[in-house]
């Protein structure tokens, strides 16, 4: 372990040598300087494992090069050392984390040792946490790109499936006997059923490989939107939809509207049947630094063992002849309000209808 | 007075697609059609130009009245054959459609601005065909 100190008082830089050699350890080596500027000189030529530094002797203007030589060496751990229990000079207002503050008039060999270790193991922990975050960033997107090269290219071949099996269907329909009628039919309904799922597929992958810029956009435009590309289903139920006055938020506008969209057609989906009047409420609260917004309805509502589940794609919880879909639209919201830093969720029991609630950051996700 | 029945006229198409099915599945679509067609096919774009510029083997082929094409192919792909077309004055005026499996929103605008008269996403299944086929005898009479 090799100890760079900065310390501009001589005596201090005794006692510490001092308690540094009552604990010595196998390859643990201290060099001192007196300023912050001199330690950016030294890490410039040796390499250093911890930096213990007295707070009082970086002056102000030496917070730049305390700034610096964190940016130089982000790995790089400090430990800090102070008289006073008020910092004069704050390490951690510019920015710099002080792993562990060592006030010098409680100091003891053992605290001091202990300090410099844990401050480098705790940095180590933290290094490999970030390669493994970057690593899993890496993954997923190559699992995005991979799914969306493979559905793209997957459309190519079933486009020729579908065409040949139309052809046989038109010109041999009847001069076969029936049951290769009935194949070419079961073949036919297979293969637009593949269609529609690797559709979804693409479209699902294309939420982050084909995503737009943030931009403040007003919920009440998209609201709009949504309830205009559903006018068909909302006519054909007769279902009455209010909302309380939205908000503006930092989103992509198009995805949003799918989010909308996607909750107020399932609402209507689900609350439509026996010729039900579907009642949908959409309104929002603000709580802390995110806006959650909700989708009401009167439906047939679900059991809370499901909650889980219907956020994965093709996970359908009725028969297609109950209720038709392809179990990707609640996935597809799940992803779209993730890549907004929000998240989502149901409240429902059986019966009883059901409330989704997303959230998005009022001041913007970073992405 | 010669009265042109247009109706009788055959339409020449030259389709220029790489994947066979793809052409197997066009060529029934134009038989089914109620209008008569007469297809060619080239396999890629070098072929296609050594067509449309009626050399070798290609000599005394009929001239298009519109080009079917895909943009995705091997040698030359369709943009390279839009470029070439446009260079040439002989060929220029000939009426040309996309057909691809693109979706994106970049290759139609590139397309459009290399003077293309229309672009079609390849459909899935014959009716979708059939409905491309209505637009080129529109392009093609309009």
């Amino acid at each position: 372990m090799r100890i760079l100190l900065i310390e501009n008082d001589l005596g201090d830089v005794q006692t510490i040598s001092g308690f540094l050699y009552e604990n010595w350890e196998i390859n643990c080596e201290l060099l001192s300087c007196s300023s912050v500027s001199s330690a950016n000189e030294i890490l410039g030529r040796e390499k250093i494992d911890v930096i213990l530094v007295d707070l009082s002797t970086p002056s102000k203007s030496d917070s730049g090069t305390l700034l610096d030589i964190r940016d130089k060496f982000p790995s790089l751990p400090f430990v800090a050392l102070t008289f006073f229990d008020e910092n004069e000079f704050d390490l951690a207002s510019c920015g710099i984390d002080t792993r562990g503050l060592l006030y010098k008039h409680k100091l003891n060999s053992k605290m001091l040792m202990r300090a410099l270790h844990d401050a480098i193991e705790h940095k180590d922990l933290i290094t490999q946490l970030q390669i493994q975050k970057i690593e899993l960033e890496r993954s997923n997107k190559d699992l995005e790109k991979f799914s969306y090269a493979v559905s793209h290219d997957l459309r190519e071949p079933l486009r020729s499936i579908s065409g040949f099996i139309q052809l046989l269907s038109k010109k041999y329909h009847g001069s076969l006997d029936a049951k290769a009628d009935h194949y070419i039919e079961r073949l036919n309904a297979a293969a637009k059923n593949m269609q529609e799922m690797i559709t979804s597929v693409l479209e699902y992958s294309r939420i982050s490989t084909h995503a737009e810029p943030f931009k403040s956009v007003d919920c009440n435009e998209i609201l709009d939107h949504a309830l205009g590309n559903l006018e068909v289903a909302i006519n054909e139920t007769g279902a009455k939809i209010t909302h309380d006055p939205l908000p503006m938020v930092y989103a992509d506008f198009l995805q949003l509207l799918r989010v909308f969209q996607n909750l107020i057609a399932n609402s209507i989906k689900f609350s439509s049947k026996d010729k039900n009047t579907p009642i949908i409420h959409i309104g929002f609260s603000k709580k802390g630094e995110f806006y959650e917004f909700y989708v009401k309805d009167n439906g047939i509502g679900i059991d809370s063992v499901y909650f889980e589940r219907i956020f994965t794609i093709f996970q359908r919880l009725h028969k297609e002849s109950e209720f038709p879909g392809y179990g990707v639209g609640l996935a597809m919201c799940k992803r779209i309000i993730e890549r907004h830093g929000g998240t989502i969720h149901i409240e429902s029991a059986p019966g009883k209808g059901a409330i989704f609630y997303f959230t998005i950051p009022v001041n913007g996700n970073s992405q | 007075m010669i009265i042109e029945n247009r109706k009788s006229k055959v339409i020449q198409v030259f389709m220029v697609e790489d994947n066979p099915d793809d052409i197997e599945l066009t060529l029934e679509a134009f038989k089914e059609s109620n209008r008569e067609f007469n297809v060619n096919v080239a396999q890629d774009g070098i072929e296609a130009m050594k067509y449309l510029r009626m050399e070798d083997e290609f000599n005394n082929r009929p001239h298009p009245d519109i080009i079917l094409l895909d943009l995705n192919m091997p040698r030359m792909n369709g943009f390279e054959v839009l470029a070439e077309l446009n260079k040439d004055q002989k060929l220029k005026d000939i009426p040309v459609a996309v057909l691809s499996i693109s979706q994106s929103e970049t290759d139609k605008s590139k397309v459009k601005a290399l003077n293309a008269k229309a672009y079609f996403v390849k459909p899935t299944g014959l009716d979708g065909l059939y409905d491309v086929i209505q637009k080129l005898v529109a392009i093609v009479e309009g």
